[in-house]
């Protein structure tokens, strides 16, 4: 059973002992022995009987019955004393006692090993006052550490390292113990000894690295004596990933967290799925815990604008480390808001004796876009193959068949004079070659860039810390004149008011400006329909100008567009993408306070009271500003909306802690909690239109007739209290058991609710000892979390309507139910925590089922009964799945170390019953996603076309699909499997890093690409081909061989048949509505992206002397590249872009923002 | 832990009290009235009245999703039910707190009629009796049997309408101003055009004689005048200004009949329809509209040219010839009027001389192919009712209602493409309702004939 101490070492959890017994082999420098296992120094009954017996003995034959492990040195055992021991029925405790006055030893019981030590004699040498010095480096990269505190233990007397990590302080004599200590490292001790230089390795912390959590209430908990599980990602990690919104930072580097930015637009929002969809009214996002208390992760709006993210106004920088709590045991604590899984972030404090130091960060970014959809410029505007300057379509000329000549136009009529001076008529014959596709979409988009300075100052003084910084973000998007600008300061600070209390308070205040762009989705106003729409031999670029009529009437700013080229047209059918840019406006400025004060007390040495407080304040002034003459009937006479949203959450928790040793094999934990949290936001909706004045100036002065005016108020309100606790028990020191509990009562709901948690962790390595496993954890945890109703939902209400009519009222079309329960999510996983080879691998696998019962939202119901809608307790959703992590370190040695991550989910997500109905709306009516009973969420219902029972086309006299009548499931996006692999390198003062996503299988709908056939857009259509057989369109024409037509063939089952303008615009295979053969666009979703590639290069002042000249102790430059290579079968479209925004519907395009691409630049200074 | 949560509901109590609408029955039952009229003008007017036009040769859907509808690419997804909340709920609401108002209990009552008449006609069977009420999944009602409901609340509407006094008051009515007189004639007019759906010519004829009796009190929605707000405006507008040029009259079978240059032109000796091609004709671009189109002209739902068409139809079938005759040249005279048309056109012809017998005698101008002269007279009358009734669903109803058999005298419009075979006999029922409703039988198609037409 002997072993060698270090591996033995590695064994322990106890992570005080690890440090001690280092201290201890400092000390003794002895070679040592361990005799091996298990017991307990007060169950465990000795009988001795030994005479004359030298210490060795004695412990000999402790360990033969107790089985107690020795550590001790050599020395202890030359002594040449001997005892006599008769004691029947004595403890450990007992017999070593009495061996510690004989032998003059001290003895110490750490777990199951007994550490002995001779009793530290006293240096006779006279007292003399010593001088030691020394440097304090890192173990980790070999760095100095400045700021490292060194006490002289026992005494209040310190002093902390310099810059460089040198310290130098007076001792009274050698037995002097100096403690080293810094934040992030494990505090070490030395006896000075005779010793006038020492220096000191400090090892970073273990804990540090891995081994804490914060919980969902914002106590500490170790990683490996929880049965629950979570990913924590370091501000290294987020720093490193160059993205601006701190979320998308989390994307690919944890399982079951799926991250999905909605568009490449600035501070667009971003949808956080943890372990599937878990509800179908609201977005499944997760609850966002900063501090210890809630804020707000809303992203309120529709989703033509790209809605930004609240959570984006937290500073990245200053997150000290993000977490998410998966499973529901861990979240159970915030009840009815912990359905989706709680992110947990926490953010910087100055540390205690440590002197200021000044970080300064500046990323340069530069964004491109990474996808375009692909468009044709060989057909000119028009339909059945001639041209018109009026027409949607490009299914008119072929231009290289034009003559080449300037359009012929007629001048005697009505005509366009642009703002340029250009005169515009109207065209007779259209003759030019020309076309625009390129110059028109760089008239729109452009290179996105964005800078970032960031400032912080922290340090501390005995009773104070203190952290500062300041953040200014200002980017300019790829869409032209698009911009977004970000203000943030942080001020965090502690105060040790007493030896037992601590203040914290921590306060942040951001602000955020911009002008959006109205663009993606469904808006004839955005940038997106006009421009893939717009034909390809029409120039945008004089986009405005006067109309003059035929009879001499002039009207001022008209739009020129497509199809109406020389401003004939009052009401253009779709932006010039040019006056969405530039005339159009909206502009968005938000002001946002978080404030959490903090007291924790620690009145008894197991007792801990924290009362902690917290407000979230937000206003957020939006507008949408249209002057006259844009697009669409209520906008065209000029229309400004502006949403003002006010938003306050505050929130109060009481927490007290009780930790007891009951005995030393069952430790135990209690916390006991209260909280109180209230939500409240007010929203104005304020409009005007139409407009008196035809003006670009924001003004309620643009009608001064009242009737113009809409003023529309929302107030929300949610209150909700809890009262919980929690047990932990530690049995054995390898057995963790816990118990939750909340009970809630909250507005929205009548009565109260119980959310139950258990976990359980068992360290099963303790019993087995093998050199490959270092570590062994298995865990099991079970939990029920809720999702609140939707606040007013009681009763039916009379809503306002026709106010342009005069007003009146119509009943409600959703029905009231007074009857609410929240919606209970019940999650059991099972998993193991494996560390091999010392820890150099990890592996962490588990399994979760998940069920949400009883899920609220708004039912269709049959518009039979009078209601469109029935708010109700009505749908079961499940989701299981494995997530797999593992991280390898691969290599590591002097100069060179590598290391792996990889994830690894699968998710299986399933509507298991929907109450009364079969499908339920979530992108909102008449989208592509519904909740259908039995298939996955979000899945693509839709009428495609008719088929047999095999599977073959129902096909019309032609040979050509037809279209069926009822809906039916197409596809869902929800992947077979996700993963993402990275790998860390680091040589020298150079480190790399690597990181690649892949999302297997589910399905991608782009109705972009179907949209734009119909429209002849696409480059798809615009084939040329010279027929080898007489051939059939759709409309019932034969085209006979040897004719070049504009189509492509395809057999749908009846032989070749056609496909051309009969098809795609008048058929089912294009164009716009939902009645179209859908199916033919559903197509695997499968991807890859190098989402990150980092490369940095560090100084510290230690290499570089030049570096402490200037006053820094070090420097880094690194250049990130995010999201350079896709691999997709898709064309044209990035499949993670999604039109729905932030929604649990997913996985269609629809005039999508495209997505991007980034390279930047980073250097980070440190003074 | 119990203990920390004693005082917990309290805390959160009363707080879910809407901040921001009104229940119900915190508003006064009349404010829901114009809410039901307006989205029952909203559903007579809007989608439903476009496709009944595209299939029955009057209207042209030209780009896009009126193009889909146009060429018959339409699915479930395409329609909706959304009468039942919009207008059966309230008037139903109305009529359970109003009741000792019988004004209130006749407006509403007609409106329901009205509502679920034209789904009943246009879809087949449908829910009805177990309808807006506490049954969850309501049956699907015998198409027939609905018309007989109909008819019996609609005299129910009318006892109540006549029963009404002076001091019986409807203030909130959108439609009427609370005129009982003009509401009785309608309830008589609908009566009598649903006797016609169900070919019940007798009891169509005597319904009709207390109908509409000027062309005043016709049922129209009447556009508001706001200047730069196009929701109030007419419906064809609207539609034209949300999507333009996506629909339009073209050249129609409807503007064939009259156009005096078309080979099927129904312009004769005495009469000439200049004006009124003017006026029915639809451009594509919504401002450009000055007649039946145009922002502000009003759109019938139940009218004076309805009624005096089923005293026609269903007096030639009943009464006789010359019955048919007499309420044929009634509209005629009217028509030369003017006053069906709007201002835009006064300065173009309209001739609509009175028939005689003669005219309808073999050789005689509506009898060039010497049929039998009550047919041709009935082929007048219903070629009349095709074009007076453009915009309602007339044109629709009678061309399934005489397929069968009167197909001698029915409008030949011909399919809207080449491809087509079969003439739309019904629309489809609406997705949300199929899938929600349990009852709900399997769709049909497009080309079931409904009951009343089988």
């Amino acid at each position: 059973m002997k072993k060698s101490l270090l591996t033995n070492l590695f064994l322990q959890r106890k992570k005080n002992f690890y440090v001690l017994m280092k201290l201890k082999v400092i000390i003794l420098l002895v070679s040592a022995f361990q005799i091996s296992v298990a017991g307990n120094s007060q169950s465990t009954k000795l009988n001795l009987c030994l005479n004359n017996a030298k210490i060795g003995d004695v412990l000999k034959e402790i360990h033969k019955q107790s089985g107690y492990d020795f550590f001790y040195a050599h020395e202890v055992t030359d002594s040449d004393r001997k005892i006599d021991l008769n004691l029947k029925d004595a403890t450990v405790d007992d017999v070593l006692n009495l061996c510690s006055k004989s032998f003059a030893l001290n003895y110490e019981i750490i777990d199951k090993v007994i550490v002995i030590e001779p009793k530290v004699k006293q240096i006779t040498a006279p007292v003399q006052k010593l001088t030691v010095k020394g440097t304090v480096i890192s173990s980790e990269d070999g760095s100095t550490i400045p700021g490292v505190s060194v006490v002289v233990k026992g005494k209040n007397t310190g002093v902390v390292t310099d810059l460089n990590g040198n310290y130098s302080i007076e001792v009274i004599d050698a037995n002097t113990v100096l403690v080293f200590s810094c934040v992030g490292f494990e505090p070490q001790e030395v006896i000075v000894g005779d010793r006038t230089s020492i220096n000191i390795v400090l090892k970073q912390s273990i804990q540090e690295l891995e081994g804490v959590i914060v919980s969902a209430i914002g106590t500490n908990v170790v990683v490996d004596q929880t049965g629950s599980t979570s990913s924590v990602v370091k501000s290294a990690g987020l720093i490193k990933s160059g993205e601006t919104g701190m979320i998308n930072a989390l994307a690919g580097k944890a399982s079951g967290v799926r991250i999905v930015k909605s568009n490449g637009d600035p501070g667009a929002g971003s949808a956080i799925q943890i372990r599937g969809v878990n509800t179908i009214a609201g977005a499944s996002q997760p609850l966002v815990i900063l501090d210890g208390i809630p804020i707000s992760n809303e992203n309120i709006g529709g989703v033509t604008i790209s809605q930004q993210s609240r959570l984006d106004d937290i500073n990245a920088k200053d997150i000290e480390s993000m977490q998410i709590l998966k499973g529901a045991s861990a979240a159970a604590l915030w009840g009815s808001r912990a359905a989706n899984g709680v992110i947990v972030i926490t953010t910087k404090n100055g540390k205690f004796e440590k002197k200021p130091e000044i970080q300064y960060t500046l990323t340069q970014s530069y964004d491109f876009i990474s996808i375009k959809t692909p468009l044709q410029d060989a057909y000119g505007q028009g339909q059945n193959g001639k041209w018109s300057g009026t027409v949607g379509e490009s299914w008119g000329d072929k231009i290289s068949d034009r003559s080449g000549a300037e359009d012929a136009v007629k001048t005697t009529g009505d005509y366009f004079i642009a703002n340029s001076g250009k005169i515009y008529y109207p065209i007779t014959t259209k003759n030019s070659k020309e076309t625009f596709l390129d110059s028109n979409w760089d008239q729109v988009f452009r290179t996105g860039k964005f800078t970032q300075h960031s400032i912080s100052i922290s340090g501390g003084g005995e009773k104070t810390t203190y952290y500062f910084s300041y953040e200014n973000l200002n980017q300019g998007g790829i869409i032209r004149n698009y911009d977004y600008i970000r203000n943030n300061l942080r001020l965090n600070t502690q105060s040790k008011i007493s030896n037992k209390v601590t203040w914290e308070n921590k306060i942040t205040y951001t602000n955020t400006r911009s002008n959006r762009i109205v663009q993606a989705g469904e808006t004839t106003n955005g940038i997106m329909l006009g421009l893939l729409r717009s034909a390809p031999d029409f120039d945008m670029t004089d986009y405005i100008g006067t109309y003059v009529s035929a009879t001499g009437a002039v009207s001022p700013d008209r739009q020129r567009t497509y199809r109406s080229q020389y401003g004939q047209s009052a009401n253009a059918p779709y932006n010039n993408p040019l006056w969405t840019l530039y005339q159009q406006k909206a502009p968005d400025n938000v002001n946002r306070f978080i404030i959490n004060p903090e007291i924790k007390a620690d009145p008894t040495d197991w007792l801990k009271l924290i009362v902690r407080g917290g407000l979230d304040y937000y206003s957020d002034f939006r507008g949408e500003f249209y002057p006259k003459n844009s697009s669409s009937s209520i906008r065209t006479n000029g229309y400004w909306s502006q949403t003002d949203i006010t938003s306050k959450e505050y929130n109060i928790d009481g927490l007290a802690i009780a930790t007891k040793d009951i005995s030393e094999n069952l430790k135990l934990t209690a916390t006991l909690g209260v909280n109180l949290n209230d939500r409240q936001r007010i929203t104005t909706y304020n409009t005007i239109s139409p407009f008196t004045v035809n003006s670009g100036l924001i003004t309620t002065s643009l009608n001064p007739d009242n009737s113009s005016t809409s003023w529309n108020r929302e107030l929300y309100h949610i209150r909700s209290n809890r009262g919980y606790g929690v047990v932990n028990f530690g049995i054995f020191n390898q057995l963790f058991v816990s118990f939750s509990g909340a009970l809630e009562a909250a507005s929205t709901i009548k009565g109260t609710f119980f959310y139950p948690s258990t976990d359980v962790a068992w360290q099963f390595t303790d019993l087995i000892k093998s050199d490959i496993l270092s570590f062994g954890k298995l865990r099991f945890a079970w939990g029920k979390v809720g999702i609140q109703p939707a606040p007013y939902k009681f009763t039916t209400l009379a809503s306002p309507g026709y106010a342009d009519f005069g007003g009146s009222f119509t009943i409600d079309s959703e029905k009231g139910n007074e009857n609410l329960k929240p919606e209970i999510k019940s999650e059991w996983e099972v998993g193991t925590n494996l560390r091999f080879f010392k820890n150099l691998l990890d592996l962490s696998i588990t399994y979760y089922k998940n069920e949400t019962k009883d899920i609220l939202f708004a039912v269709a119901s049959n518009p039979s009964s009078g209601y469109l809608y029935n708010y109700k307790n009505a749908a079961t959703i499940q989701n299981k799945g494995f997530e797999i992590d593992f991280n390898a370190k691969i290599f590591s040695s002097g100069d060179f170390s590598a290391s792996l991550t990889s994830n690894f989910n699968n998710n299986k997500n399933l509507v298991v019953d929907i109450a009364g109905a079969d499908f339920v709306d979530i992108g909102g009516s008449g989208s592509t996603a519904k909740a259908i009973k039995g298939y996955p969420m979000s899945s693509f219902y839709l009428p495609g076309t008719q088929r047999n029972d095999d599977g073959s086309f129902v096909l019309n006299a032609n040979g050509f699909p037809i279209l069926s009548t009822a809906s039916r499931v197409l596809g869902d996006p929800n992947p077979d499997w996700r993963g993402g692999v990275g790998l860390d390198m680091k040589w020298k003062s150079f480190d790399f890093s690597i990181l690649f996503e892949h999302s297997q299988g589910g399905e991608y709908i782009d109705r972009t690409r179907l949209t734009l056939y119909g429209f002849g857009m696409h480059e798809d259509v615009s084939h040329e081909i010279t027929l080898t057989e007489d051939l059939k369109a759709n409309d019932g024409k034969v085209y006979t061989a040897g004719t070049t037509v504009r189509g492509n063939i395809v057999n749908f089952g009846a032989g070749n048949v056609l496909l051309n303008e009969a098809w795609y615009r008048t058929g089912i295979g294009g164009g716009l509505g939902f009645n179209k053969a859908n199916d033919l666009i559903v197509q695997d979703a499968t991807w890859t992206k190098l989402r990150n590639v980092t490369l940095g290069y560090a100084l510290s002042a230690k290499d570089v002397n030049i570096l402490s000249k200037l006053l820094l102790s070090s420097i880094r430059f690194s250049v990130t590249g995010r999201d350079l290579i896709l691999w997709t079968k898709l064309v044209g479209v990035d499949p993670e872009t999604n039109n729905y925004g932030v929604s649990n519907a997913s996985g269609m395009n629809y005039f999508n923002n495209p997505a991007t691409r980034s390279i930047l630049f980073n250097l980070q200074v440190n003074f | 832990m119990a203990l920390n949560l004693s005082g917990c509901e309290n805390l959160v109590d009363n707080l879910n009290e809407n901040p921001n609408q009104f229940t119900i029955g915190e508003v006064e039952a009349g404010n829901f009235l114009n809410g039901a009229e307006l989205s029952n003008c909203a559903i007579q007017l809007g989608p439903l009245n476009r496709m009944a036009g595209y299939y029955s040769g009057q209207l042209i859907g030209y780009e896009q999703i009126e193009l889909e509808r146009y060429l018959y690419n339409v699915s479930n997804l395409t329609f909706d039910f959304d009468g039942y909340q919009g207008v059966v709920a309230p008037a139903r609401m109305i009529r359970s707190r109003e009741g000792s108002n019988p004004l209130y209990e006749g407006i509403t009552k007609v409106l329901e009629a009205q509502l679920i008449g034209t789904y009943a006609s246009l879809f087949g069977d449908i829910p009805y009796s177990e309808a807006v009420s506490d049954v969850k999944n309501p049956k699907f009602d015998d198409q027939i049997e609905i018309y007989n409901n109909l008819q019996s609340l609609l005299q129910e509407a009318i006892d109540n309408l006549t029963a009404a006094t002076v001091t019986d008051v409807v203030l909130e009515d959108y439609i009427f101003s609370g005129n009982k007189q003009k509401w009785l004639q309608s309830a008589y007019t609908l009566k009598a055009r649903y006797y016609m759906i169900t070919k019940q010519y007798t009891e169509a004829y005597a319904a009709a004689q207390n109908g509409i009796s000027i062309n005043a009190n016709s049922m129209k929605f009447i556009p508001k005048n706001v200047v730069g707000v196009n929701n109030v405006k007419n419906k064809y507008f609207i539609a034209l200004s949300n999507y333009p040029k996506s629909l339009g009259t073209g050249n129609s079978y409807l503007i064939q009949l009259l156009d005096s240059t078309s080979a099927i032109s129904r312009n004769n000796a005495k009469t000439n329809e200049s004006a009124r091609l003017q006026y029915y004709t639809i451009q594509t671009t919504a401002t450009a509209n000055t007649g039946i189109a145009n922002e502000l002209e009003p759109q019938g739902m139940i009218t004076y040219q309805e009624n005096l068409l089923i005293l026609a139809e269903a007096g030639a079938r009943t009464q006789g010839f010359n019955t048919g005759l007499d309420h044929l040249n009634t509209l005629r005279a009217l028509l030369s009027t003017g006053d069906l048309f709007n201002a835009s056109v006064s300065a173009l012809p309209k001739t609509y001389d009175a028939y005689e017998a003669a005219d309808f005698d073999a050789g005689g101008i509506e009898n060039q192919d010497n049929i039998d002269p009550v047919r041709a007279l009935l082929r007048e009358i219903i070629e009349e009712r095709y074009i007076s009734g453009f915009t309602t669903f007339m044109p629709f109803d009678d061309a399934r209602r005489l397929r069968k058999t009167d197909s001698d005298i029915a409008v030949p419009f011909p399919l809207n493409t080449a491809t087509a075979t079969q003439n739309v006999e019904r629309l489809l029922y609406p997705q949300t309702e199929l899938l929600s409703n349990q009852n709900a039988p399997e769709d049909p198609g497009l080309y079931a004939k409904t009951k009343v037409n089988k």
